[in-house]
């Protein structure tokens, strides 16, 4: 474990936060050139049978080992917590322009091929769809096609366009995808999908891109319907919609240096409404869901606020760990006290 | 027990108590975020172009090096207070390489603006793009600009032209061949425009008050445009000493505004501090204190300005307390060495109060800090390294109350005067004490995750020298058995309280991050080298609990947790990611991977050292 983990923490600075947490914490096996080794996840789970089966060793069922028992308990309980998180949980963001309101989630590494119609009967494809199977059925109210996925990009850069292609269609026709290395914050990334649209017209059918950050996006139009298509952060709808009201920035006096952030919002879950002021160490928590002030951005006249949202059925775990942890150790430390007083008269 | 109690009852009633004089060093002014006095400002600006918080030749203090720049600043370009810090930055700026390599304001202002467009292309250059020497003199030419804005800060508070036309003289209230101000010239400007209409004499006498107008007009507005000479960037818009609603202004600054804003009381604080300038040139003490007291007395009423604790900053930069720690710090390692050489129970107690005095003047350096930013005593790195060094002290000294051998006393020095040492580094990167970002402008999570891991660095740090005295003490080897038991027993309590506190630390920032970002555990560089820390000292105590490792192994364990440590704390800031990753420099990487190298020699040389020995005494 020690091994993993400073392995993973030197090699942040070339891969960023999300890879090595990929690679090493939240896999199972680490390929360290050609030797596997056991990784996080693997480690953990040895660490919390090796914790439960110390529980079946007899000479440990004693008055004095009562405090050590507690604390092992308690990072049994730490461990568990970390996995219910691993598997149960979900991060992602909410970015709304003040005045606005918002209903979902958007995730933080995921994309989704959304095809957005004026009837807003919209159909998505997730990355994993887009990934596994790469011939996708748009299937919509009378209009049907095939959309074939050629390529996808973790990140990419668009460039004028060199190579002539014929068959290319919308702002592709003006330029190519060159596939960069991803970078360190994985947010930067510019994902790109390039995919072929046929069964429509001559016109229409061809080669289409997207990307994360694009100016234009694509458009379609099909008997006086009009598709538009992004690649954007998946969404997930959350059962409750926000309202930015005010987004607030304090500055230390003459400085650039922040001193708060906060965003004033309104909450709205089916009928119910009420006011709450998110800022800094200061979330909102609403049912499982927790939001979180994280970032901003300003355009113009208009700003936005980014809220932080997880969804953790295990957050209890490590107060609750830390609780029972802390009462083993002062229990153990007060009771060596009293043992050896007792043994020196 | 009873003396330090004692000492520390002092310092802090010392701390607590002011002095009742108010100079020059204590105006209040707001810079990098805060109100702060002069005195900070003028330290950390000569730190910055000097790189010594005090004039050497002559022996003065950045205060009055300050205040006699910007009234005399004449002599102030030809002094030499420029450091240039290498022969390539004194070549370009045609310049002989001189030892010292102090050189004077004039000398580097001749050598720029022969090649001016230059130094503005490479001013304007990002930082990351430009090389070490680029770096060095970009920054040169930004300090230059900013010392021509400081000697010029004041110059509308100058006296600096004499009327003697009798109506002027009359409807300004003042003597015939009285000197006045740009600041005195402007607030009775609409006395001055109404003069030729009162004024009631020949037409010859209307023409010479006409000219003797156009004259003082003609100086003022030549004084106007002279102060932007030599000083591209700063508009003399430093010195933001004059309070307002929101952003401090500088006294140009409050006069280039529309005059209609200007309030009372900073007329009134100009008015003042023209008068003390005055007063300073003509060495009139008395009346600079007079001055002075108007002064507090015109800012008393301001909210953002308390004045004790303005007090307090100066006189805690004045009062070197870190200085006067590592030096008993370092006395007492000397007198405990020479204690044991002599045998000397008297010098053991001696020692042992020389650390505790040690320990009172940095408590004391601690306590005002805290008291000066009214927050917890960890919030950079630089202070954390004060902190650790207190708390790895303070372990020590509870040590040798137990043990009361000298043993204590050896970890106590080393691990407070070393870490001195670290901080001294990080004290001249400029002003360490610092406003906060918002995330962690947070007192309650400071005082609790920050400083519970701080204690656990601490804890941790003693241990380790603990481990190096027990590799120490097998190698001279003239203890008895029960002796080395009785260290072992010690070692493994020491990295027991360090588990406890750096574990504690650690969940504590879990639960820190879980409130504020919504995830208990992100694999941070940081938070994973806290990780590190506890497992490394997990797996030793479990390995010695089992009997898997013996005593010798243990100490070897508790070095290489020194390792650990000096990777936590300053090795993944070097990564330059993470949530975590403030206080990087270039310099610490070399002195990192020293230090490394030599715990690593340490720890494996001398274990096989020990073996040998141990064979070779047995045979």
């Amino acid at each position: 474990m020690i091994i993993i983990v400073f392995l993973g923490t030197i090699y942040q600075g070339d891969l960023g936060l999300y890879m090595t947490q990929k690679i090493y914490f939240s896999s199972w096996v680490y390929w360290f050139y050609f030797i596997p080794l056991p990784a996080g996840r693997l480690l953990m789970l040895v660490m919390s049978i090796n914790l439960l089966a110390l529980s079946f060793r007899k000479s440990l069922w004693q008055f004095k080992k009562l405090g050590i028992l507690i604390v092992h308990f308690g990072a049994l309980l730490l461990l568990l917590g970390g996995g219910i998180t691993a598997y149960f949980s979900y991060e992602g963001r909410m970015t709304i322009k003040e005045g606005d309101s918002s209903n979902y989630i958007e995730d933080y590494y995921i994309k989704e091929l959304a095809f957005i119609s004026q009837s807003e009967k919209n159909i998505i494809f997730a990355q994993d769809e887009l990934f596994k199977s790469n011939e996708l059925q748009y299937n919509n109210e009378n209009i049907n096609f095939d959309i074939k996925v050629l390529s996808f990009l973790a990140n990419s850069k668009p460039i004028n366009r060199i190579e002539n292609c014929s068959e290319c269609r919308g702002p592709f026709q003006s330029y190519q995808l060159v596939e960069l290395k991803p970078q360190k914050e994985y947010e930067q990334n510019n994902a790109a999908a390039i995919y072929e649209i046929s069964g429509i017209s001559d016109s229409i059918d061809g080669v289409y891109a997207s990307m994360v950050f694009e100016q234009k996006n694509n458009l379609i139009n099909i008997d006086n319907e009009q598709l538009s298509i992004k690649l954007r952060p998946k969404r997930t709808q959350v059962p409750l919609e926000i309202t930015l009201i005010d987004f607030k920035e304090v500055l230390h006096p003459g400085t650039n240096i922040a001193k708060s952030y906060s965003s004033d919002v309104t909450l709205n879950t089916d009928d119910l409404k009420r006011n709450v002021l998110i800022s800094m160490n200061e979330p909102l928590r609403h049912r499982e869901y927790t939001f979180f002030q994280s970032a901003f951005n300003r355009s113009g006249q208009t700003e936005s606020s980014t809220l932080a949202v997880v969804k953790n059925y295990g957050r209890l775990f490590p107060y609750i760990s830390s609780i029972v942890m802390c009462i083993g150790l002062l229990l153990h430390l007060s009771m060596m006290t009293i043992y050896r007083v007792s043994k020196r008269r | 027990m009873q003396k330090f109690i004692f000492l520390t009852l002092l310092f802090i009633f010392q701390s607590l108590s002011y002095s009742s004089t108010f100079y020059f060093e204590n105006i209040p002014i707001q810079d990098a975020g805060r109100v702060k006095p002069i005195d900070t400002y003028a330290e950390k600006t000569l730190l910055s172009i000097y790189e010594r918080r005090g004039l050497k030749d002559p022996k003065i203090s950045a205060s009055d090096w300050l205040i006699e720049s910007i009234v005399n600043p004449d002599a102030a370009y030809s002094k030499n207070i420029f450091k240039i810090k290498s022969k390539d930055i004194a070549n370009a700026l045609d310049l002989d390489w001189r030892d010292p390599h102090y050189y004077s304001y004039s000398e580097i202002s001749n050598g720029i603006n022969s090649n001016i467009d230059y130094f503005i292309k490479l001013y304007l250059l990002p930082d990351d793009q430009k090389t070490v020497v680029e770096k060095q003199l970009s920054n040169l030419f930004s300090n230059i600009g900013l010392f021509k804005s400081i000697t010029n800060s004041f110059t509308c508070l100058d006296k600096s032209i004499a009327v003697y036309h009798p109506e002027i003289v009359k409807q300004l209230g003042i003597k015939s061949g009285d000197q006045i101000s740009y600041a005195f010239y402007l607030f009775n400007k609409k006395t001055l425009d109404s003069v030729t209409g009162l004024s009631k004499g020949s037409k010859l006498y209307q023409k010479t008050l006409e000219d003797s107008l156009l004259k003082i007009t003609g100086h003022f507005n030549n004084l106007k445009q002279n102060k932007l000479m030599g000083d591209p960037f700063y508009k003399n818009y430093n010195l933001k000493i004059i309070p307002t609603n929101d952003v401090w202004v500088s006294p140009w600054e409050l006069l280039d505004n529309d005059l209609n804003d200007i309030t009372n009381n900073q007329k009134q604080l100009l008015i003042i501090l023209e008068e003390y300038l005055n007063h300073y040139r003509n060495n009139d003490i008395e009346n600079m204190k007079l001055s002075a007291s108007s002064y507090l007395k015109a800012i008393s009423n301001i909210d953002d300005i308390n004045i004790d604790n303005i007090k307090r900053e100066t006189r805690y930069n004045q009062s070197d307390s870190f200085y006067y720690s590592i030096v008993m710090y370092i006395v007492a390692f000397l007198v405990l060495g020479i204690s044991w050489i002599l045998n000397s129970k008297h010098l053991v107690k001696l020692a042992f109060l020389l650390i505790i005095i040690g320990f009172g003047y940095h408590g004391y350096g601690l306590l005002n800090r805290m008291l000066i930013m009214q927050r917890p005593p960890v919030t950079t790195l630089y202070e954390s390294i004060l902190f650790v060094g207190f708390i790895g002290v303070l372990f020590s000294i509870i040590f040798e109350r137990f043990r009361k051998d000298g043993v204590g006393i050896l970890l106590a020095s080393v691990v407070g005067a070393s870490l001195h040492f670290v901080g001294f580094g990080y004290e001249n990167d400029g002003e360490t004490l610092g406003v906060l970002v918002a995330v962690l402008n947070s007192n309650f999570w400071l005082a609790t995750h920050v400083t519970t891991i701080s204690i656990g660095y601490g804890a941790t740090a003693v241990a380790s020298v603990m481990g190096h005295v027990y590799y120490l003490v097998r190698l001279i080897n003239t203890s008895s058995k029960s002796y080395l038991r009785d260290l072992t027993k010690n070692m493994v309590m020491l990295n027991l309280i360090a588990l406890f506190f750096m574990l504690f630390g650690t969940i504590l920032g879990g639960i820190w991050a879980d409130q504020s970002w919504g995830r208990f555990w992100g694999w941070d560089p940081k938070e994973n080298a806290a990780l590190l820390i506890v497992m490394w000292q997990i797996l030793i105590i479990h390995l010695r609990i089992s009997g898997l490792i013996k005593p010798l192994e243990f100490a070897f364990g508790m070095i290489i947790s020194n390792i650990f440590l000096a990777f936590g704390w300053f090795g993944v800031n070097l990564l330059g990611v993470g949530l975590h990753s403030y206080g990087f420099t270039d310099s610490i990487a070399t002195n990192l991977a020293l230090f490394i190298l030599f715990e690593l020699w340490f720890a494996i040389g001398i274990y096989f050292l020990i073996k040998d020995t141990d064979a070779s005494r047995k045979n």
